[in-house]
């Protein structure tokens, strides 16, 4: 008995203190599961743009940047350029870039912003460093010991000898299943 | 009873708050208030951090070279990569033009560019040639690579390397950063090379070429990949050849490689599939080109070998000569005269 209500204080106590990170982390796994469909940590905008044709790779000077850059508003957050390959150049920007075909004079503005919320949720879950690192390491333990103390909170039909049985069993065999099958 | 509950969710939370904001205190601020690239030592002021607080002086002269490659989580893979270091060390320093070199990977593992780096710092070395063993233009070799090294600040990069992890670090030592393999007629040779292995009938074959691509330089991919198979055509008497992306830009899908091969085996009796892929990684040359092979109606009618781009004596000889010439053009800049008016 005394094992047992143990047992609910930790499941209790643990479940507390660790319900936001688990949020946190459901969270940014979700976001992160659906790479193909969204980028989860960025916002990025594309758009085809037409530039003021050029003569040469040579004639690409500052001014002919800025005329770029002036329809797209982005006069001010001009940084600087360069050329990726013979036939392109890259215009740098505060929170962006435009590439252009220096022979066709097509091209590409490119704006990244944080996604907010999802970029600092998914920092942490992707590249924890430093005290996160320690921390998340804790929270996983933890997790586990949540789970185990969560299989022995009742007793009777409905714990672990009846009812929980069936839930935990049917549980294990979901990923034992797509393990062998994919 | 309820009250005492309360309060130990309360001190939870509390506590819960407290930890994660020293977890994240670095990635939940603005980015316009937190310098984007965080600098290490810089030019050729001194160290600060722990790392490099034992560097020792810059010793004119004296240069190194960085061998970059992409990184894999793979061992295999990586011991390839790194095995080019073993093969030219010594040519590579024979003459003492070039006092060292090493190898390091721009992700998922150790060393890092950082970490090379901040070694040659320590040992004083005042240049370091950096080669790409890379195939062609791509994000990595324009844009991460000098970020990572602080010789460049591009926002995108910056933040996608953030997310990472990557560590950036801008050395004491001046960086040069070395053309790209497709450079000389290496990959050419090679892939030429792989075919006539497997080939033994070549009017009926076809081959298909499975590379890595780039979303941003899809035009100089194609362009390395048309250039590579017309040079093969040529060199080994086959006539049908496709290429294909496996890499970000196809999803690491195997869907792309399945229509190349299947286009082939359209036209030829056997398909030969070659992976223009620098070094051996299970999930590339595994599940994704073996993937799609196993997907493919006949595939008793496709040869393909495990195999990579690495190891080729022709590449060894190009880092030799690359960072022999890069050394000689630093120790040596041509002269430059002044005008008399």
């Amino acid at each position: 008995m005394r094992v047992r209500r143990l047992n609910n204080i930790l499941h209790r106590d643990f479940g507390y203190f660790f319900a936001g990170t688990t949020v946190i982390y459901a969270i940014s796994g979700l976001a992160v599961n659906h790479l193909d469909d969204w980028n989860p940590s960025f916002i990025i905008n594309r758009q085809a743009i037409q530039a003021e044709k050029l003569d040469s790779r040579d004639a690409v000077s500052t001014q002919w940047v800025m005329s770029v850059l002036e329809p797209l508003g982005e006069h001010d957050n001009y940084r600087s350029y360069d050329f990726p390959t013979s036939k392109k150049v890259k215009i740098y920007l505060c929170e962006g870039t435009v590439f252009i075909n220096i022979i066709n004079v097509t091209g590409e503005y490119e704006t990244v912003r944080r996604r907010p919320f999802f970029y600092q949720i998914n920092t942490l879950h992707l590249s924890p460093k430093k005290f996160w690192l320690v921390f998340s390491d804790v929270f996983c333990v933890s997790l586990i010991l949540i789970c185990v103390t969560g299989l022995f909170v009742l007793n009777g039909r409905n714990g672990i000898t009846g009812r929980g049985a069936v839930l935990a069993g049917a549980g294990v065999l979901v990923p034992i299943f797509f393990l062998l099958t994919l | 009873m309820n009250l005492l509950v309360y309060k130990r969710a309360i001190f939870a939370a509390i506590a819960l708050l407290l930890v994660t904001a020293v977890g994240c205190s670095d990635s939940i601020l603005p980015a316009a208030s937190t310098p984007a690239v965080k600098v290490v030592a810089s030019g050729n002021k001194a160290a600060t951090d722990d790392s490099t607080s034992s560097s020792s002086a810059i010793v004119e002269g004296k240069v190194g070279v960085l061998l970059v490659s992409h990184g894999s989580h793979s061992e295999q893979w990586r011991k390839m990569l790194t095995q080019i270091e073993t093969t030219v060390q010594d040519e590579v320093i024979r003459g003492g033009l070039i006092a060292g070199i090493k190898s390091s990977f721009m992700e998922y593992t150790e060393p890092t560019i950082a970490t090379r780096l901040k070694e040659f710092d320590q040992e004083g070395f005042a240049h370091v040639i950096i080669v790409p063993i890379l195939l062609t233009v791509s994000s990595h070799s324009f844009d991460d690579i000098p970020v990572i090294a602080g010789q460049k600040e591009d926002h995108a990069t910056l933040e996608t390397l953030k997310l990472e992890g990557t560590e950036i670090y801008k050395p004491r030592a001046k960086v040069t950063l070395a053309p790209l393999l497709d450079f000389p007629d290496v990959l050419e040779r090679n892939v030429a090379r792989r075919v006539q292995d497997q080939s033994d009938d070549p009017a009926n074959e076809g081959i298909v070429l499975v590379a890595y691509g780039s979303e941003p330089y899809d035009e100089e991919w194609k362009e390395l990949l048309n250039g590579v198979s017309n040079k093969v055509r040529e060199l080994t008497g086959v006539d049908a050849s496709e290429y294909c992306w496996c890499g970000h830009i196809a999803h690491y899908k195997s869907e792309p490689t399945e229509k190349a091969i299947a286009k082939i085996l359209g036209q030829k009796k056997t398909a030969i599939v070659i992976p223009v892929l620098v070094a051996v990684d299970e999930m590339f040359q595994g599940k994704i080109i073996g993937g799609a092979i196993k997907n493919v109606d006949q595939n008793d009618r496709i040869r393909y070998r495990y195999d990579s781009i690495l190891p080729d004596d022709n590449i060894n000889r190009w880092v030799i000569q690359i960072s022999r010439k890069l050394a000689t053009e630093l120790l040596n800049p041509p002269v430059t005269t002044a005008s008399n008016e």
